[in-house]
């Protein structure tokens, strides 16, 4: 739901640029009522089992986040994913930056990290089971394997196609290698970075959510194969329509941060 | 006036250790005085750009030695300041954080750098813009804006490495006369490189004449107009078209050679 920009041409004036964030915004809210109503039309006349109408399902969610039920499962769901997501984060890092600054160790991972890039996780639950049981550190690795490689994939291209002609600057003016690194390497890779970022956040809820499924049935995912065993389909909808949107929000909140920490960008 | 530039014997061929390496320059002797403005003028492939990379240690040559200032030059040379043509500014920086760059390097104090950049950006006309950023200035501002971190360096030398080739012509022609009236309240060694040929008279008190692949020096050519140059003065002075004229005639001759 990221606001597609406009192209526009020549200079804009403040109400044509005004008008132009309103349209933008009504459509993106328009098409949310749109697709609620035919939703709810769908439900209603089709009268499915497993399609209830919008309104059933929006008033499940609000049952489900105000009686309680769902705050231990929410809360567990966070604590694996902020835990899977942060070592995804270092681990990300680093290995990327030293694959897209040494050429020998980019030569020796890159086609493990492609290959792991396109691998569902999830088959390697089996062996992520023998090796930490069914419990938390299971669902952390699951949030790991779906975030890390595409970070490291991100970290990697932006730290090797550093500008060249400002490395050069640099050097000339004097700067070390070490130098160069943390002054040119760091900040030209840092949008796309974020980028990969940003990107890894939205795996790692994926990570999060299949691994609550498939491997123990805890958090949010685990709640959700539940209903979904009890053929409480309007459940299973709130709580699919409720990760929507946590995963819009978090997108959201990181294409802020995003927009405000590089508006240097040509 | 003692010499501040000394290439003797130099050759340099791009990726040497591979078979068949591609020569870019051969044979190049030259002397560089203190304090002289001198023009690298010559068809792109002739090792202009290159020779002067070598002198800022940018590059290692092949064979053959560079002293500068009657030191060989090994590694980057902070004797040199650098311009670029293009430009080779951090667009995450201020205009005054791009121009302070250099004398970070060099470990001077904040509050020093500070106030030398401010003065070498009033110079070069920027004052106003210390906190823009690179993008939202024009190209001959962002050009201004490398010019002053040369400068403010206070390096013996300063490269500059066809640095108004991407401007409009305008715009060029403006650095010009900026560049002219600088260089003459604040002398240095200048190289500057370029493949227009006005601007290499207009500039130069030397103009050497380089031929392509392998890259050598074909003639240097002295450029006797007083100094302060008027720009006007010289472009319409017959000994600015007759130099024009027996340096395109050379550069002719060079292609006919090389198309041959």
């Amino acid at each position: 739901m990221t606001m597609a920009r406009d192209i526009t041409f020549g200079t804009e004036s403040a109400g044509a640029a005004a008008w132009r964030r309103l349209r933008s915004f009504g459509s993106t809210w328009g098409g949310i009522a749109v697709i609620a109503l035919i939703w709810e039309l769908a439900g209603r006349i089709a009268g499915q089992f497993w399609l209830p109408p919008f309104s059933t399902v929006i008033a499940r969610l609000w049952e489900l986040l105000t009686d309680g039920s769902l705050t231990p499962h929410l809360l567990a769901s966070l604590g694996s994913l902020t835990l899977g997501f942060s070592i995804a984060l270092a681990i990300g890092l680093v290995v990327g930056f030293l694959m897209g600054v040494f050429t020998w160790v980019n030569s020796a991972l890159d086609v493990y990290v492609n290959a792991m890039m396109f691998t569902p996780g999830l088959i390697f639950a089996p062996i992520l089971f023998a090796i930490f049981g069914l419990g938390f550190a299971t669902r952390v690795s699951v949030v790991v394997i779906y975030a890390v490689f595409i970070i490291i994939i991100n970290t990697a291209a932006a730290v090797r196609n550093v500008d060249r002609p400002l490395l050069e600057m640099a050097a000339g003016y004097g700067a070390s290698r070490w130098t160069a690194l943390i002054r040119i390497v760091l900040p030209d890779a840092f949008p796309l970075i974020l980028a990969g970022i940003r990107m890894g956040v939205g795996r790692a809820v994926k990570g999060m959510v299949n691994g609550e499924m498939f491997i123990a049935l805890i958090g949010i995912g685990g709640q959700a194969a539940r209903f979904g065993k009890q053929f409480d389909f309007t459940s299973v909808w709130a709580l699919s329509v409720f990760i929507m949107i946590i995963a819009v929000a978090i997108n959201q909140g990181v294409s802020h941060l995003e927009r405000r920490m590089t508006s240097w960008v040509e | 006036m003692s010499s501040m530039i000394e290439v003797r014997d130099l050759s340099h061929v791009y990726n040497a250790q591979g078979q068949g390496g591609t020569p870019a320059l051969s044979d190049v002797n030259l002397t560089i005085r203190k304090n002289e403005f001198v023009t690298f003028l010559g068809p792109s492939g002739c090792g202009k750009t290159t020779l002067m990379r070598i002198i800022g240690g940018l590059v290692t040559p092949t064979s053959g030695s560079v002293q500068v200032n009657g030191k060989p030059v090994r590694g980057p040379n902070l004797d040199c300041a650098i311009v670029f043509q293009n430009f080779a500014l951090m667009p995450w920086a201020s205009v005054l954080q791009n121009v302070a760059f250099g004398l970070e390097m060099r470990g001077e104090p904040k509050a020093q750098r500070i106030e030398k950049a401010r003065a070498a950006i009033d110079l070069v006309g920027l004052g106003g813009f210390e906190e823009k950023y690179p993008k939202q200035l024009s190209g001959g501002m962002q050009q201004r804006v490398g010019l002053a971190r040369a400068l403010v360096v206070h390096t013996p030398i300063m490269l500059m490495d066809e640095p108004f080739g991407a401007l409009d012509q305008q715009t060029r022609r403006y650095m010009q006369e900026e560049l002219l009236r600088i260089w003459q309240k604040d002398q240095r060694t200048v190289i500057f490189v370029t493949h227009d040929m006005e601007e290499a008279i207009l500039l130069g008190d030397k103009v050497v004449l380089m031929s392509n692949r392998p890259g050598r020096i074909e003639e240097v050519i002295d450029v006797k107009f007083a100094r302060p140059r008027d720009p006007e003065a010289v472009e319409r002075s017959p000994e600015f078209a007759e130099l024009k004229e027996y340096l395109w005639h050379r550069l002719r001759q060079m292609h006919e050679m090389s198309a041959a």
